[in-house]
């Protein structure tokens, strides 16, 4: 049920990004922290989703024939930095965001949305 | 869930320093958000890799359908139903692959790059604005009448790109403007001619007077002079001086004279350009070749034409391959300029031509009489005052902040900058109103080489460049074609000027009779490679100085040419990446003399012998693999460290200035000249042969203790001869660098800056009944790094190879397998 929810985040995640943008990552997230505020570990669910949703469409991509592992060891070269970096940026940064505004969604939906 | 205020406030500012971070960045970090957007962001750029198969845009302005097809190579074949939807379709497939380039070069020619790439540019928007550049080019389009061919061609080009950013989204920009957190700036058809200005800054921003002058402040007027003469000792000229053999004027070297007060306090008024290096001679930042063969002396029986313009080595290239159609009226292919509405080298069915620089002369400097030293706002012409125009130059910064400002005045002449309280302004062609995009345009249409450079000369202005065309009915020409001025009483340009008066002033320019030039000349080809246009016997006027020159390599083309009656287009290709070198061949005879002289004395070091063995066994090619050529080229600089003493100023560890290797070779007749002697070494007089052998002993031992001995194998001239193919921004994972070259100084490929100039386009031409044309260049097509086409021919460039360029007559005459991609742009409402 975990594994489902978080790969249907994913999708929403990845969707709000091809549509809207990057910020739809904490968009997402936050609806989702405050929609499924009793479930078991919302934030980490959906720090992984981020990751996924981030990750997954690079992995769709590399396996289309795109050369995103080329391409991001040359980024990270031009930027000074280990060739690894651009790709666990890739997927540290939507998960934090997501996480974060999950965790916020569900401690404050929790607080205010929750019958007593 | 249980309510945590603390926790929560910690996530809430989390989230928030995240989003910020997200949003805006941080330090060195480009705003991470839309950076990381694996859709929109940096990942974009390997999305957009490949051309699709096919694609289909709206062009507002176009007047009918434009097909255009890429070959396998990535060249963009454009066929359009007028002059005007060429240059719009140009306008639009050079911005799909090269937009962040165009803007880069455009802003670098208008002083505005701090908009680009923020406040680290300050210094060179402010070099490009003190010397005039944005001013001129806001003048040439002022001065296009509404209605131009020009203007319109210009307006239709910037119509063509300004439509590609509009249907561009945010994941195909450039990889590098989401590096700056910036978005593409709309093209304006200024920001061309902004580009033909730094164009001419690279190519015609020369200083000669600054070099003589430094040499007259050390060593005195008489010595400067001979040592930075107007005409090159080595003559083998551009228009063909009807010797068969290059000739070796003598040089007379007066001695070093005293010091010169005057000169020295002259000095400052002239803008220091970068410090001369230790090398033996004056680094050119920029060479080219070119060369055509009559069908006498072609094994085809036709005229065959070759051109390789050397600059700056980017990546992307500082070209782009195209081709364009418009049946009737063009049918031109070859290399334009990203930013620039057309081809500027390259070849019709009927017509080759390529391009090198011509080093004229075109810059001059006065000392003007203001009425304020502090704050001027008139200055004196001929007893009377005339007010200054003051222009305001505002620098802003990547979101419009203001960085700077000040302000530039200009008299008749051009540009003023206060140096140690005088005021010099400079007149340069470069900023005089002109019509390059006609030049190129007109030209086009010629169908005989001579009428092509007719109709290059009418419009084109600067920076001179020497033309070379060949065409289908055989002939051959030439023409050193731009603006030379006439300069008052026939003077030269190395002279600070009085500019309180207009006798002053240029009177003119050269009628395009006197131009340098040949047509057809009896030795059945031509050539040029930025040595001295025309025999000084046979020049009509001044044109440039011996510094601004280069002979080595015409000279080893003229070898080549002359010693090959049945040239072929294969022969062509070689020749451009030749590794013989004139120059080795002609200082190799001194240093082998002077070895034997002092090892004959007996009291020679260890290290000479072995030195002169090495020469001896050099073969004087610049191929990967060879052990001699860092020995002469480390030696060669050793002669003019210890010969060009004289030239250090009083407590300075730096040259004023250094003579060329012309002049170097020709004091080497002199073996007793005062020159010779080591002024460092007191008790000592050396003559020519000491030095000689001394530096080459010296380079001998140095290279032994940084590389081990010559059988180590780290000799090889491609360990530090390498080319160095720099991202336009500089940046490490999107350039190639240290690519092995076969080629040094005085070769037709020379290795020069570190690696970071060099054949920037190789062009060879076969003009039969049919065009046959191969060529290459150090980069690809695609400016996008994650694309294939990014840096595909480098592979070719470095090992000299040329690819076979497809000319298709009509669209339907492409095979499918030689297409990669269609583009079908048609004509869209505003």
């Amino acid at each position: 049920m975990v594994f489902l929810r978080t790969l249907m985040l994913a999708v929403g995640i990845a969707i709000g990004t091809i549509m809207l943008g990057w910020w739809s990552v904490p968009v997402v997230a936050l609806a989702y922290g405050v929609a499924l505020r009793r479930s078991r570990f919302p934030a980490m669910t959906a720090a992984a989703s981020g990751a996924i949703a981030w990750g997954g469409y690079l992995g769709l991509a590399m396996l289309g024939g795109a050369p995103v592992v080329r391409f991001g060891r040359e980024l990270a070269a031009s930027m000074q930095l280990p060739g690894w970096a651009p790709f666990t940026a890739t997927l540290i940064f939507p998960a934090v965001l997501a996480g974060l505004a999950a965790y916020l969604g569900a401690r404050v939906g929790g607080r205010y949305l929750s019958s007593p | 869930m249980r309510f945590r205020p603390l926790a929560i406030l910690g996530a809430s500012l989390a989230l928030a320093g995240v989003t910020y971070v997200g949003r805006s960045g941080a330090g060195p970090l480009p705003p991470l958000g839309p950076f990381l957007d694996p859709v929109r962001g940096a990942w974009g750029a390997v999305a957009y890799a490949a051309l699709p198969d096919s694609a289909l845009h709206g062009i507002p302005g176009l007047g009918a359908a434009v097909e255009v097809r890429y070959d396998t190579r990535g060249v963009p074949h454009i066929f359009a139903a007028s002059e005007e939807d060429a240059a719009r379709a140009l306008g639009f497939v050079v911005a799909r692959d090269r937009l962040f380039q165009m803007e880069l070069q455009a802003r670098s020619g208008a002083g505005t790059l701090t908009e680009l790439v923020g406040a680290a540019a300050v210094s060179a928007d402010s070099e490009a604005r003190h010397l005039g550049m944005p001013r001129g080019a806001e003048q040439k389009l002022a001065a296009f009448p509404a209605d131009s061919r020009s203007r319109r061609l210009l307006e239709a080009y910037a119509g063509g790109v300004n439509a590609y950013i509009d249907g561009a989204s945010p994941a195909e920009w450039p990889v590098e403007y989401k590096l700056l957190g910036r978005r593409p700036a709309r093209w304006l058809p200024l920001h061309s001619l902004n580009l033909y200005a730094s164009m001419g800054a690279t190519l015609a921003l020369l200083n000669g007077e600054r070099d003589r002058l430094a040499a007259r402040a050390v060593v005195g007027d008489l010595a400067a002079r001979a040592l930075f003469p107007v005409e090159s000792p080595i003559q083998e000229p551009i228009q063909p001086n009807g010797s068969a053999t290059p000739r070796l004027d003598v040089l007379h070297l007066p001695p070093p004279g005293a010091q010169d007060s005057a000169a020295l306090a002259l000095l400052p008024l002239l803008p220091r350009g970068a410090p001369p290096g230790d090398d033996a001679e004056v680094s050119r930042h920029f060479a080219s070749n070119n060369w055509a063969v009559a069908p006498a002396r072609s094994r085809s029986g036709h005229a065959l034409l070759a051109g390789d313009p050397h600059l700056s080595l980017t990546l992307p290239s500082i070209w782009y391959e195209a081709h364009l159609v418009v049946p009737g009226v063009l049918d031109v292919y070859g290399v334009t300029i990203p930013g620039s509405p057309g081809v500027v080298i390259g070849f019709t069915r009927d017509v080759a031509w390529s391009l090198t620089n011509t080093g004229a002369d075109v810059l001059d400097y006065y000392r003007e009489t203001v009425d304020d030293q502090a704050s001027p706002r008139r200055y004196m012409l001929d007893n009377a005052w005339r007010d200054l125009e003051r222009r305001e130059e505002v620098y802003r910064g990547k979101v419009g902040q203001v960085l700077r400002v000040d302000t530039v005045l200009y008299s008749h002449r051009g540009p003023l900058q206060r140096l140690n309280n005088e005021w010099v302004s400079m007149r340069w062609t470069v900023n005089e109103p002109s019509d390059l995009v006609a030049a190129f345009f007109d030209a086009q249409r010629a169908t005989t080489a001579s009428q092509f450079l007719d109709l290059f000369a009418r419009s084109y202005f600067a920076p001179a460049q020497n033309v070379i065309a060949a065409d289908r009915a055989g002939n051959i020409a030439i023409r050193s074609t731009g603006h030379f001025p006439l300069r008052p009483e026939g003077g030269d340009g190395l002279a600070i000027r009085d500019g309180s008066t207009s006798a002053s002033d240029w009177s003119g320019y050269w009628p395009v009779t006197s131009y340098p030039q040949s047509l057809n000349p009896a030795q059945g080809f031509l050539a040029s490679a930025n040595q001295q246009p025309i025999d000084p016997q046979q020049a009509p006027a001044y044109l440039g100085y011996d510094a601004a020159y280069e002979p080595w390599r015409a000279l080893q083309i003229n070898r080549l040419l002359r010693a090959n009656g049945r040239v072929t287009l294969d022969d062509m290709r070689a020749y451009q990446t030749d590794p013989g070198s004139v120059r080795a061949d002609w200082f190799v005879t001194y240093f082998r003399s002077a070895a034997s002289v002092s090892l004959a004395r007996g009291n020679a070091p260890a290290a000479l012998k072995a030195a002169d063995s090495l020469l001896a066994a050099w073969d004087r090619r610049y191929t990967i693999g060879n052990t001699g050529a860092l020995l002469f080229e480390t030696a060669l600089s050793g002669v003019a460290r210890r010969t060009w003493d004289e030239l250090l100023p009083p407590g300075d560890s730096v040259r004023a200035a250094t003579p060329s290797s012309g002049v170097l070779f020709a004091l080497m007749a002199d073996s007793a000249s005062v020159w010779w002697d080591d002024r460092r070494t007191g008790d000592v007089v050396e003559d020519r042969d000491m030095i000689l052998a001394a530096a080459l002993a010296s380079a001998y031992e140095t290279l032994a203790r940084q590389h081990g001995a010559p059988s180590s194998g780290k000799w090889a001239w491609g360990t530090s001869a390498t080319a160095q193919v720099n991202h336009l921004l500089g940046l490490a994972g999107f350039s190639a660098r240290d690519i092995p070259v076969q080629g040094g100084r005085g070769t037709l490929n020379p290795s020069v800056q570190n690696g970071a100039y060099g054949s920037s386009w190789r062009m060879v031409v076969e003009l039969g009944p049919t065009v046959r044309a191969l060529g290459t260049y150090p980069g690809g097509q695609s400016g996008n790094p994650a694309s294939s086409r990014y840096a595909d021919r480098l592979r070719f460039w470095k090992d000299g190879d040329l690819e076979l360029l497809i000319v298709p007559v009509a669209l339907d005459s492409l095979t499918p397998s030689q297409v990669q991609s269609r583009l079908t742009l048609t004509p869209a409402g505003r």
